[in-house]
Order: structure tokens, then C-alpha cells, then sequence
């Protein structure tokens, strides 16, 4: 086997993938993210550009809600997938909403 | 690791939070993270046929096309399920609609008089049949099934909260009794989740569901 050929990264498991994050109401922000890297960083800079508290909304791949340490890797995620966002509801009667 | 997040021994999937332990644990209002653990947990529950009932729990993000909802396919019966949903009215308020295939009715359970309110109503019952249609076509080929005549139904005399935080409480229990039979109360219905008309000890009621989800 040559110098050059044993050089030939293997593939590149870190590579980074697009993600596309849509709300409810169909809005669509593009991410492009290392699958090593924790879907809370994401999380974080959705939250940040449509102006909500990270704490208020929920991320949802595949329909199962996405947690702090998830990475794309750990849910298996593959370019171009899609991670749904839910607005937070409440709810305990109508006296007490101020 | 973040000493901050709680799993539940039948579903390694479904985070709960201390914030969110707190709102069950101290008499707050629930929030939809909760509603959907308890559906998550009322789909195992009722994996099987109950008294001959198939019957469904949708949580408040279903996504078409998502496992989650893929997995309840086989609970369609032909339409003849019943399918369940925890409901939220401008995020004040949870109450119960469910679809039932076999009376061709459409249900509500709601725990305060006076909201969501007879708009709101007409709302659900149409967004249910929207519901119904598109999982019909997906689940089922007859004709007859996916184009369904239905009745709307807002059950009245049911136990209802006496307070003004208890309505995730009220919609989880309501759930519950759908699992068991068609009325709330019904005699299929576990003793330990029956509800009395006027009810005073919630507290004790929430630490039911809390035991229910079987945190680590």
C-alpha cells in the first residue's frame, strides 16, 4: 500500500449535516450542525432567533421530545432531517390565567 | 449528566424534569410535557384490548408519519377504536375529546363548566373529523369508515375540579376511565382511580400520577 493511499481519511463520521427545524405553524430555520454536537446548542440559537424562552418550546425528532444530551449522532439523524418544534402548553383553569 | 432530568422505567424516551415534578408535586398547574407522559404511559397500559375496546391515546405533538403514532395503527380495529386526546384551550386549560369509531360519536370531557365553551366545541368536533379522516385514510381503505357520520357529545355529570389548577389533573383521570370503559366512572374502572363527585383530597390524587409514572 502507497504513502498517498494510506493518508485517505476513513469517512468522516463528524462531518456536519443540515438540519431543518420547523414550527408548528410550518416555519422553516435551517441549521447546518456536527453530529457530535449537542442538540441543546441548537436548541439555544432557535430559541435565540424566533425571540422565545428555550424553556417554552420543544424539540421533537422523529415524535419523541429531543433531550439536553442528544446529539445527531446518538438519535441517528441523517442530512436534510427534520426536527419539529412545539410551543409549551399549560393549562389549570380559567380563574387564575393573569 | 444533568441530575436535573428524570426518565420513567416503561419509556426511556419521555424526559420529565424537576420543574416539571414540581408542577405535578405542588398543586400547579400541569403542562403538556406531563399530559403526554401520561399518554406515552396510558398507550402501554392499554396496549391491549380492554373489555374488548381497542382504544388510543394521541399526545398533544402527534405527528403524522412519526413512530409514536405509526405504532398505534394496529389499535384501529377497522374503526372501530376509540382515539383519545388531551385538548388545551388558549393555555389555560386541558380537557378531554375523544373519537369513538364504533358509536360514531365525538366526545368532551371537560372538568369547568363555562370554558373552553360551546365555540370552542364546535372547534374540536370539527378538527377531530379532520383528524378521523386523515387517520382513516392512512389506517383503513373502506369508504364507509373514512366518511363517518358523526354526533358530538359533551358529557355532562361527570366530577369535575373544585378548584383553579386541577384541570391537567381532571383530563389525566378522565384518560384514564376512557381506557377502562365508555363513561367516566365506569364500572370497569379500578377503584383506586374512581373519582367522587366532589372531590377534596387532589393532592392525594396527584401523588397517584405521581407514582404512576415511575420515575428513576
Amino acid at each position: 500500500m502507497s504513502e498517498e493511499e494510506q493518508q485517505i481519511p476513513p469517512e468522516d463520521a463528524n462531518a456536519p449535516i443540515n438540519v431543518k427545524v420547523v414550527s408548528a405553524t410550518g416555519d422553516e430555520v435551517f441549521f447546518k450542525i456536527k453530529r457530535s454536537t449537542k442538540l441543546s446548542k441548537l436548541q439555544g440559537a432557535y430559541a435565540n432567533k424566533v425571540g422565545k424562552d428555550v424553556n417554552s418550546i420543544r424539540f421533537l425528532y422523529d415524535g419523541a421530545r429531543i433531550s439536553d444530551t442528544d446529539t445527531p449522532a446518538s438519535l441517528d439523524m441523517e442530512d436534510n432531517d427534520t426536527i419539529d418544534v412545539m410551543v409549551e402548553q399549560v393549562g389549570g383553569c380559567v380563574p387564575c390565567s393573569s | 449528566m444533568n441530575t436535573d432530568i428524570w426518565k420513567t422505567k416503561w419509556n426511556d424516551d419521555h424526559i420529565i424534569t424537576q420543574e416539571d415534578l414540581g408542577r405535578i408535586s405542588s398543586l400547579k398547574w400541569l403542562n403538556s410535557n406531563l399530559i403526554n407522559a401520561y399518554v406515552l404511559n396510558l398507550n402501554v397500559k392499554f396496549s391491549e384490548p380492554v373489555n374488548n375496546r381497542y382504544v388510543a391515546f394521541l399526545d398533544t405533538n402527534f405527528v403524522l408519519q412519526s413512530k409514536p403514532l405509526k405504532a398505534l395503527e394496529n389499535r384501529f380495529n377497522n374503526g372501530n377504536s376509540t382515539l383519545i386526546f388531551p385538548l388545551n384551550g388558549g393555555s389555560t386549560h386541558w380537557f378531554v375529546g375523544a373519537i369513538c369509531g364504533a358509536s360514531s360519536t365525538i366526545k368532551i370531557l371537560n372538568s369547568w363548566d363555562g370554558f373552553p365553551g360551546p365555540v370552542t366545541y364546535d372547534k374540536v368536533y370539527q378538527n377531530l373529523q379532520k383528524v378521523w379522516k386523515v387517520l382513516s385514510e392512512a389506517w383503513c381503505q373502506e369508504s364507509d369508515v373514512q366518511e363517518k357520520k358523526w354526533k358530538l357529545v359533551v358529557h355532562d355529570g361527570i366530577p369535575k375540579q373544585g378548584n383553579s389548577f386541577d384541570c391537567g389533573v381532571f383530563a389525566i383521570m378522565y384518560m384514564i376511565h376512557f381506557g377502562y370503559g365508555r363513561q367516566v366512572n365506569h364500572n370497569h374502572v379500578p377503584l383506586l382511580y374512581r373519582l367522587p363527585l366532589y372531590l377534596e383530597n387532589m393532592a392525594g390524587m396527584r401523588l397517584l400520577l405521581l407514582e404512576e409514572l415511575d420515575l428513576y
